[in-house]
């Protein structure tokens, strides 16, 4: 065997899974971990459409039984803590961790000991959250968990379960935005400038960025709340010289750009899917961008609007509300730069990614014209608190993102295990949530004109639900059966799919140059970009020549570079596999979780952090493979 | 034109007011009147927006490229930036002058109203009159409601009268709403506050000018002792009965964890809008308030029947 072969075979050991029980808790590449996040998402995406079934059965019919008050609480505020925390942002960040490195020709996260770190930290939260049901103790503050409604006085310990998890989850966040971002500015492949990078990761570098500053206000947030009802603290006490506003402040300072933390990526997702089937590149790249920045920015302009009926002072509320009108202009521009994109291009390719992708542009669209009608102080007055405001946000978290989500599922399925799903179930899933969904949630704003409040287990028989709450309730099975579809979809192709070979879809960005799928480096040689659409250029070499970067071959290695022109700067050591990871999230996950048993634990679990921040840190085991 | 085609369809969609007693789209007052222009106003703008963009989107998917001239950058600055931004000034404008107005005049009476788990207490400082559950005010008057929380935060809302305010443990709030025509009006809380939060309504009374002065002579003074043995006999179930313990009836007793009972006899609903207040509704409330709304913080009774039906009795000559 020559030199060259010698070398492929220690490279391509050096980049292997670590095997066994052991070797998978040790895991750190970001392919089977962006897996793991996504697998885990949609367990408790499963869940929470389970509890939205149960609300809708409740509220089928007047006074019924189903479900008691506190019962149904419990089932609302799960249902949306489990949708927002434990199914959107973790899904987009496992799609993150799993493309970004190889949407910008690198080979692994800049911290992949971190990204595992997460993952735990995200699976102990979201089980921390759901033993609150074990323990019939379940949360009922709503997601957004208000107070004085969710302090010491008000409610059970279900409470502590919801904030220690989403503590936890909110750590986990947290650590994947911190990585995205270092990853995005300095680990591109040589030649990716600012001006080609693709927009998908434009989007989570901006969502990276808002993560930073909205998830640690609320893990303050989360942590003074503990501290009201753990230790006696009285921030949020009105009687002995706390706020009970100054939750919703805190919370809603996170609460607004979270959705958007959500959007961004869709719209990355939107803007990826549509090139590709429209055979052509974006029309206003740079407008495209630019908008996602500044919806980054303005998002942390607008969180008073959720506050409208608290208080009354019409100056300081018509800067929020002119802001969260202007917030509509950097969406609906990438609207019509989609629309744009479409109607220049030759021919548009049919296929499923793009009809969920369609679909999404509608229903977004519905959903952020709501959005300047509550913008609208007075009308806010009138609907807010009412089904009117839940129809909008389903519009835009279920049209506006998860459709999207769907979409990309649909695109990168292909890309991450090598078989293509299957396009007849994957229409007839369209249609039925698209149709289910819309019968579900249009009906909702009419039951909001009628003055229906939120958040209610039942309602009276003569104020003009029933017939309402009914269709609303078909409407839901038809999605529940659509988005069944897709999973029945999934389970069979994984095994039964067609082979998809490297890039079914012939799309231009560089995570179709790998095998489907992937080894776990990614690129044998890391590509050297010369433009946006690296693909569809011929200037853009597509053989497995040396025409790029080759890195170590018996450590983990990969290229820095700078943050605007990605020219070539330094050698990154990758961390190897490693248990130091899972035991870190051990000792904080006995932390938190401890503290529901007992005290005693949060000592115990800082002391036993130390250790394991000790021995994650130990210096020379970076540059060998090693547990 | 096309406003009142959609009213119409949205009225003759079931029946008369009767059917739909919280409906923003029918008011009854001019606050709830100017912001349901202002609805129409955006609902036919907006409407109008989606369309088109509906419009374009289906003609971009349909429509073959070599038969339309490219798009290009100018046409995203244009319809992404350009024409929306125009439109969102003019509703921006639109809102804040609406605003301006829902906030001018000086009020003429003054409620002061507190949010209990899952009740309203009613309160009129300038007249010393307690109550619970209903407001009466006179009729086209600018009514300030004081609004505080005993607890959690709770709101307040009249649809067919005006927009919302939450009632907050912190400091009270202050709702302006000009009362409107003499009618009843449904009142609910919105701002989730756990247990049978869906069960916490109010009524507003409005009555004409004479009306209103009759009704404050007769609240002014507390309710006459009973005469009848069978009234006297009912009065003292609800002294030894339990009821006492948190119930306030003016001359008789003086706790205040529950709803003020002085004058219940005359109420509209019972169980802060639960039940149409009849004599079978109340002594099935006071027999077993947890059936009807579960969670509440009244516990149910253990009163024989005779009891029961004296009590109600006696209640119900509170007026």
């Amino acid at each position: 065997m020559n030199l060259r072969d010698e070398a492929r075979q220690r490279f391509a050991q050096t980049w292997q899974s670590p095997s066994g029980v052991t070797g998978w808790f040790a895991e750190v590449n970001n392919r089977p971990l962006g897996i793991r996040y996504m697998v885990t998402a949609l367990s408790f995406f499963a869940a929470g459409v389970v509890l939205a079934i149960f609300i809708r059965t409740q509220l089928a019919v007047p006074h019924n039984t189903f479900l008691g008050p506190d019962a149904y609480n419990g089932v609302f505020t799960m249902h949306g803590s489990t949708m927002l925390y434990l199914f959107a942002v973790p899904f987009v960040e496992g799609l993150g961790l799993y493309l970004v490195p190889m949407m910008i020709g690198s080979r692994d996260m800049a911290f992949p000991r971190l990204t595992n770190f997460g993952y735990w930290m995200y699976l102990f939260g979201g089980l921390t959250m759901y033993a609150s049901f074990i323990a019939g103790q379940v949360p009922d503050s709503g997601w957004t968990a208000y107070t004085p409604l969710s302090g010491p006085m008000f409610s059970g310990p279900g409470m502590d379960y919801w904030l220690l998890g989403l503590s936890m989850v909110e750590i986990a966040g947290i650590s994947a935005a911190v990585e995205i971002v270092v990853t995005i500015l300095k680990l591109r492949a040589p030649g990716m400038s600012v001006r080609h990078i693709p927009l998908l990761v434009w989007s989570y570098l901006v969502a990276g960025l808002m993560i930073l500053f909205a998830f640690t206000p609320l893990l303050l947030a989360t942590l003074l709340l503990e501290m009201d009802r753990a230790f006696g603290f009285q921030f949020f006490n009105p009687h002995r010289g706390g706020s009970s506003l100054l939750w919703q402040h805190l919370f809603w300072w996170f609460g607004h750009p979270e959705v958007y933390i959500v959007a961004v990526p869709a719209f990355g997702i939107i803007s990826a899917i549509i090139p590709t089937f429209a055979r052509r590149p974006i029309v206003g790249y740079l407008i495209v961008a630019v908008s996602m920045l500044v919806i980054g920015v303005v998002s942390f302009g607008l969180w008073v609007h959720h506050m409208f009926s608290a208080e009354h002072s019409i100056l300081g509320m018509s800067l929020f509300a002119a802001a969260s009108m202007a917030i509509a202009l950097p969406s609906g521009m990438q609207v019509f730069a989609w629309i744009g994109t479409i109607w220049d291009s030759k021919r548009v390719e049919w296929r499923t990614p793009m009809l969920w992708v369609t679909g999404s542009i509608v229903l977004f669209s519905i959903g952020g014209l709501t959005g300047p009608m509550l913008a609208a102080i007075p009308w806010n007055w009138q609907v807010t608190d009412t089904h009117f405001v839940t129809a909008h946000f389903h519009y835009l978290l279920v049209g506006g993102a998860a459709f999207p989500l769907i979409g990309g599922l649909y695109y990168w399925f292909p890309k991450m295990t090598g078989r293509m799903l299957n396009e007849r179930l994957g229409k007839w899933s369209f249609w039925l949530s698209f149709i289910g969904f819309n019968i579900a949630f249009f009906t909702l704003h009419y039951t909001g004109l009628m003055g229906m409040p939120r958040r209610v287990h039942t309602y009276l028989a003569d104020q003009g639900f029933d017939l309402p709450m009914q269709i609303t309730l078909i409407g839901a099975l038809i999605l529940f059966a659509g988005l069944g579809a897709t999973l029945w979809n999934v389970v069979t192709s994984l095994r039964r799919g067609p082979p998809a070979g490297d890039n079914p879809w012939n799309a231009p960005t560089l995570e179709w140059a790998t095998s489907s799928p992937p080894p776990l480096y990614n690129f044998f040689h890391i590509p050297v970009v010369r433009s946006g659409n690296p693909l569809w250029d011929d200037s853009q070499s597509k053989d497995e020549g040396p025409h790029g970067y080759q890195t170590g071959t018996d450590y983990r290695e990969t290229l820095g570079t700078t943050a605007l022109d990605a020219i070539p700067e330094q050698r990154l050591a990758l961390a190897g596999n490693s248990i130091w990871p899972l035991l870190l999230a051990v000792a904080v996950g006995i932390v938190f979780m401890g503290s529901l048993i007992h005290l005693i634990f949060v000592p115990v679990g800082a002391l036993l952090s130390f250790v394991a921040l000790v021995g994650w840190n130990w210096p020379g085991k970076q540059r060998r493979e090693g547990l | 034109m096309f406003r009142f085609l959609l009213a119409g369809l949205v009225m003759g969609s079931s029946g008369c007011t009767g059917g739909r007693p919280q409906s923003i789209l029918e008011p009854a007052g001019p606050h709830a009147g100017m912001i349901a222009t202002l609805w129409w106003e955006m609902f036919a703008v907006y409407g109008i927006v989606f369309l088109v963009t509906l419009v374009l989107v289906g003609l971009a998917l349909i429509v073959r490229r070599k038969e339309r001239p490219a798009l290009g950058q100018r046409f995203v600055f244009v319809a992404g930036i350009g024409i929306p931004a125009v439109i969102l000034i003019v509703m921006l404008i639109s809102t804040i002058r609406v605003s301006l107005r829902l906030s001018e005049g000086s009020t003429d009476f003054h409620v002061r109203v507190i949010g209990h788990h899952w009740w309203f207490e009613v309160q009129y400082p300038d007249h010393a009159i307690v109550d619970a559950n209903e407001i009466h005010v006179p009729a086209d008057s600018m009514v300030r409601f004081e609004l505080s929380s005993a607890h959690v935060i709770h709101s307040f809302w009249v649809p067919r009268l005006g927009g919302k305010l939450d009632l907050l443990p912190d400091h009270p709030n202050h709702l302006r709403l000009q009362s409107g025509r003499p009618g009843v009006y449904e009142g609910t809380c919105t701002e989730y506050c756990a247990g049978p939060h869906a069960l916490m309504e109010f009524r507003l009374v409005v009555h004409d000018r004479d009306d209103f002065e009759r009704w404050l002579e007769q609240r002014r003074q507390p309710p006459p002792a009973p005469s009848d043995p069978r009234l006297v006999r009912g009065r003292d179930v609800f002294l030894n009965g339990g009821c006492a313990a948190c119930h306030t009836i003016k001359g008789v007793s003086g706790a205040q964890i529950g709803p003020d009972l002085s004058h219940v006899g005359s109420r509209r609903t019972l169980g802060a809008g639960r039940l149409v207040n009849t004599p079978g509704y109340l002594a099935g409330w006071i027999a077993n308030p947890q059936t009807l709304k579960p969670r509440n913080l009244m516990p149910r009774s253990y009163l024989s029947p005779e009891d029961l039906h004296t009590l109600v009795d006696y209640l119900g000559s509170l007026r």
